[in-house]
């Protein structure tokens, strides 16, 4: 069934290699748009169950709160630790912009150090990316500060790796807030959430406080990106699809005189729709396992290029797989069934005659 | 038998057969002549299923081929068909193309390559052998179900004499009915039955 493949490789592979193009461009877009959410979403889930923000305020940038709503915090019952957060970007060096995060005391543990140590007064600690680009220095100039590099540390958090991390009090002299957000993480024995929220609520009218997931799933940026990153994806699909469907239209429509001879010879139609749909479902699934092993390979060496910080980092969950695999093969199929449908419904001779 | 009434058929707006009507006997061997344009490919893929005709009707024996019901068995088990440029599929060998539509043994495929002199070829490719030698091939897909009707379109066309004369003694000793479209006259015998058409009419 499948000699055709063979006997034609270069066409074949021709074929193959359009195909793992067309799949493989909408894993990476739609993979690095995943990725972006999922990297910020990481950061916030770290040590954090709920997140405090100043109220009316949507975006974790513009966010200003008092972090010394810190210690009632770390007071409520069912509250392991209270940790607040800086959240800022700007220039380091050479490189024009870069995350920069104001982080308590509590919260430096969350760093892998892989060299020196935690940062104290005006000693930054430095992501592995932005060390390997500035090649480890011992000193670096932020926002027209200079600070001292204490230690370098290792996330796989790709905004978190190219970015750099100084004590809460030296951020705030540099974004003028006390913090942007506070993030409360519940003792292990505590179920109920909503009653944690709604005492850390009590504290402070100005306050907003939700649990991090609830925050991920209604944050204006991250809508802003799943759309914009929806539309691309979906535009990247409808282009891949349509690829995919011209391929296999014209694959099929080449052996239109060969459908011509078999059914003239008497195999029946049903038989050779059949072959068809099956040799294009394994070539659409050689194709799709390519594009996936491609796409890793490529999400990979992104997220490793020095120029980018890490921060191009993609994200190929069970879901998007899923859909691609499913939405690829369909199509393929159905970009394969309907020439050899309308060709099966020809006269043997017409096919014969015309696919000469 | 096979008895056609009142075919006719144009491609597009262009008539090709008018008003044929003719019956053809069973095992006879018959030979469809006329001029190139005269429509003699095309009456020939009508009587052999291959082409559905605009208007008129055809029969195979007493069934009307609209009434059969399943016109690809139909065409697998009864008909034969060998075209001018044996048209065999390229990607496959010599026997893979008379498997592929064989309801035989591989040892009677086999036979029949023997009986055609073409055995040892049975895994070249098309583009590995002769012309003369694919025409061969050619007709053991045709016969290789022992059908009761074999069409042959312009079998010797693109063949040297000799492999002519080999093409047409081989389908004279089928136990077939015969039906050849050709315009070489030379291979044709006193008891040939001779359909001639002329600008789509028979004459």
């Amino acid at each position: 069934m499948f000699k055709s493949f063979l006997r034609y490789k270069y066409k074949s592979i021709l074929i193959l290699i359009s195909a793992v193009a067309a799949i493989a461009s909408i894993f990476l877009i739609t993979a690095l748009g995943n990725g972006i959410i999922s990297m910020y979403a990481s950061m916030l889930k770290t040590d954090g169950d709920i997140i405090v923000m100043q109220k009316g305020v949507a975006d974790t940038f513009f966010s200003d709160i008092n972090r010394s709503l810190l210690a009632p915090i770390a007071n409520i019952k069912g509250v392991a630790t209270a940790q607040g957060v800086i959240v800022g970007a700007g220039a380091i060096e050479s490189i024009p912009i870069a995350g920069i995060y104001g982080v308590t005391d509590n919260r430096m543990s969350n760093y892998h150090l892989t060299r020196g140590h935690y940062p104290k007064g005006i000693e930054v600690m430095i992501g592995e990316s932005i060390a390997t680009i500035l090649n480890y220095p011992k000193q670096i100039h932020l926002m027209g500060k200079t600070f001292q590099v204490s230690g370098i540390y290792q996330s796989d958090i790709g905004f978190e790796n190219g970015g750099v991390v100084i004590p809460i009090a030296q951020a705030q002299t540099l974004f003028h807030k006390s913090a942007s957000f506070l993030l409360v993480s519940l003792d292990k024995i505590t179920q109920n959430t909503d009653s944690v929220i709604r005492k850390i609520q009590h504290l402070n009218p100005d306050i907003e406080v939700k649990s991090t997931t609830e925050f991920i799933d209604n944050y204006n940026q991250f809508k802003i990106i799943r759309i914009s990153s929806g539309v691309i994806a979906s535009i990247s699909f409808f282009m891949g699809f349509l690829a995919i469907v011209s391929l296999m239209s014209m694959m099929i429509n080449d052996r239109r005189y060969e459908f011509g001879i078999k059914r003239a010879m008497g195999i029946s139609k049903f038989k050779i729709i059949r072959d068809v749909i099956l040799e294009v479902l394994v070539l659409t699934l050689i194709a799709f396992f390519i594009a996936y092993g491609v796409s890793l390979v490529l999400l990979n060496v992104l997220e490793h290029i020095d120029k980018f910080q890490g921060y191009l980092s993609g994200e190929i969950d069970a879901r998007l797989f899923i859909t691609l695999l499913i939405g690829s093969t369909f199509m393929a199929m159905l970009g394969a069934a309907i020439p050899a449908w309308i060709a099966a419904r020809i006269d043997p001779i017409i096919l014969i005659n015309k696919g000469q | 038998m096979i008895r056609l009434e009142h075919i006719s058929h144009h491609y597009a707006k262009e008539p090709v057969l008018h008003d044929i009507s003719l019956q053809i006997e069973a095992n006879s061997f018959n030979i469809i002549s006329g001029e190139s344009g005269s429509g003699k490919s095309t009456l020939l893929s009508v009587i052999s299923t291959l082409l559905t005709p605009s208007k008129g009707k055809l029969f195979f024996d007493k069934t009307q081929s609209t009434q059969i019901k399943n016109m690809d068995i139909f065409r697998n088990r009864h008909i034969g068909f060998v075209f001018q440029f044996h048209y065999l599929i390229s990607h496959l060998t010599v026997y893979e193309n008379i498997a592929l539509v064989s309801r035989k043994s591989k040892k009677d495929a086999q036979e029949v390559l023997k009986k055609l002199g073409i055995l040892d070829l049975e895994n070249k490719y098309p583009d590995e052998i002769s012309g003369g030698q694919r025409q061969r091939a050619a007709i053991a897909r045709a016969i290789i179900n022992q059908p009761k009707y074999i069409f042959a379109d312009e079998p010797t066309g693109s063949l040297d004499s000799k492999n002519s004369q080999i093409v047409f003694d081989i389908l004279r000793e089928l136990d077939a009915t015969v039906v050849v479209a050709t315009h070489e006259l030379g291979y044709a015998q006193k008891d040939d039955t001779m359909i001639t058409l002329k600008d789509g009419r028979l004459c």
